[in-house]
């Protein structure tokens, strides 16, 4: 019996520091057929605002957001854009004004390695746990918020 | 001109017959056929004005429509056709459409030369400043324009630019560099100064806080007299969480060195709860041939929908002029 509680608190202490592992590390993908780099958290930015619309072959960058309200959304807006997606309203409707229309939304983690997959030039993020042989990891945006372009451990 | 306002309008219509509506919460990014390369979009606003000694004027300000066409390929056109002042009251003069014009606001086409050289060719904003380029009325904050983004230099230039944008430090770097190639192509419309060969450049740092330098080396050419102007300017902005504090700062001088006027504001906007806004500006200008001019605004602005804005302000200062006016100013402007 003893053993058994034991267990069950071991597991219960378990769950949580798994769950919050998988949520942690976020994968920047693209198609698994193309070849690019990304150097930084600026150049992430610049693609996610919309200032850089090519990569350097002369393909368009197609950015991929999930929807506003997707926690995963909010910790990259907040850890690459520096501001939560609630924010930036003003700046899609100015860059819509000059004709640039903000990237495409998807509503969930698969919908984005979909696209991604079947979209040359596309650019997204997913739950580094979740990210698979569809898409091409290039880099991975860490818990302390730095961008690194080798594969941490994860723990999934 | 007037078969180039016909070939446009002729464009316009055309368009409006192909075109998908562009919604700005719903960009279609595939690869496009010619024809799916088309959108339209564009914004209108309207607007009260109770002048301080009694009178009263409203308009219908504008019906701007934006047609695009881009199919995923390095070559992208943006146009932005206007029908400006379509409709008028007066208190004692009625309605009337005689101050109504069409203008071609933008026209160009951009090509990517590489990952941070691009080429736009045509009619566009000259990006001198923040407001200028920004400056349909569902994007900025209050209906009233500060002089100083209007009268000091071309608004819109007829030619070439070369743009970019580079990662810097934590930050990015964006710049302009333009040169009229042809000149102003309306120099009939009452309020507007022409201008002439007009070159320049603008450099960005932005981020959490946007920098803005540009510099500007134009021509003021009145009936009589031409004057060349060089011209500085400097502005920022900076947001969070519904606040924001922006301000620009233009100097422009004749090409002995000699003062040639300046003007400057600054604007703070605080969220007042339930998308209302409240809105404050101080601004001045002079310029040799108008004098000087001093306005203070107090406003609010209710974002009844992300492309929906209700307005409503008092401006206040020295004396009234036609371009700046002062009293209690309401509108409503729509993105769509």
């Amino acid at each position: 019996m003893r053993c058994l509680i034991t267990s069950l608190l071991f597991l219960i202490w378990l769950l949580p520091l798994h769950a919050g592992a998988e949520g942690e590390v976020i994968a920047i993908i693209i198609p698994k057929a193309e070849s690019v780099k990304v150097t930084s958290k600026p150049e992430l930015a610049l693609i996610f605002w919309r200032k850089k619309l090519y990569w350097a072959s002369s393909k368009r960058i197609q950015p991929v957001n999930l929807s506003p309200d997707n926690v995963l959304r909010q910790k990259f807006s907040l850890q690459i854009l520096d501001s939560p997606p609630e924010d930036q309203l003003e700046y899609w409707n100015a860059l819509y004004f000059h004709g640039t229309p903000p990237p495409h939304v998807v509503r969930s983690q698969e919908a984005m390695l979909r696209y991604v997959a079947d979209t040359p030039g596309a650019i997204g993020y997913v739950d580094a746990c979740r990210a698979d042989s569809r898409v091409k990891a290039v880099a991975w945006l860490l818990t302390d918020g730095s961008v690194s372009h080798v594969q941490p451990s994860l723990g999934c | 001109m007037r078969n180039m306002h016909l070939l446009i309008a002729v464009s316009v219509a055309f368009a409006l017959g192909i075109c998908k509506i562009a919604v700005a919460e719903e960009p279609d990014l595939n690869e496009a056929s010619f024809i799916d390369g088309f959108k339209l979009g564009g914004y209108t606003s309207a607007g009260i004005n109770l002048h301080p000694g009694g009178k009263t004027d409203a308009k219908l300000n504008e019906l701007s429509l934006f047609v695009t066409w881009d199919n995923g390929g390095r070559l992208r056109f943006f146009s932005e056709i206007e029908i400006e002042k379509p409709l008028t009251w007066r208190s004692g003069d009625g309605f009337t459409g005689k101050d109504s014009y069409l203008d071609i606001e933008r026209f160009y086409l951009d090509f990517n030369l590489s990952e941070k050289l691009n080429l736009r060719t045509g009619r566009f904003l000259t990006p001198t400043g923040r407001w200028n380029v920004m400056h349909a009325a569902p994007l900025v904050w209050t209906w009233s324009r500060p002089l100083v983004t209007s009268r000091m230099f071309p608004e819109a230039v007829n030619g070439v630019m070369f743009y970019g944008a580079a990662p810097f430090s934590d930050k990015a770097f964006e710049y302009k560099l333009f040169i009229e190639a042809m000149q102003e192509r309306s120099r009939d419309r009452g309020d507007s100064i022409p201008y002439k060969d007009t070159k320049g450049m603008r450099f960005e740092i932005t981020g959490k806080f946007n920098w803005g330098l540009s510099l500007l080396d134009t021509v003021e050419d009145l009936d009589l007299v031409s004057t060349r102007y060089r011209m500085v300017g400097l502005d920022f902005m900076v947001q969070h969480k519904g606040w924001e504090l922006s301000a620009e700062a233009l100097q422009r001088y004749y090409t002995n060195g000699n003062d040639g006027g300046s003007g400057a504001y600054v604007q703070a906007v605080a969220p007042l709860g339930n998308q209302w806004f409240a809105i404050g500006r101080l601004e001045n200008f002079q310029r040799p041939a108008e004098g000087s001019s001093e306005r203070w605004v107090l406003g609010t602005a209710w974002r009844v929908t992300p492309s929906q804005v209700l307005k409503l302000e008092y401006v206040g200062g020295d004396r009234e002029r036609v371009e700046s006016p002062k009293g209690v100013m309401a509108s409503f402007a729509i993105l769509f």
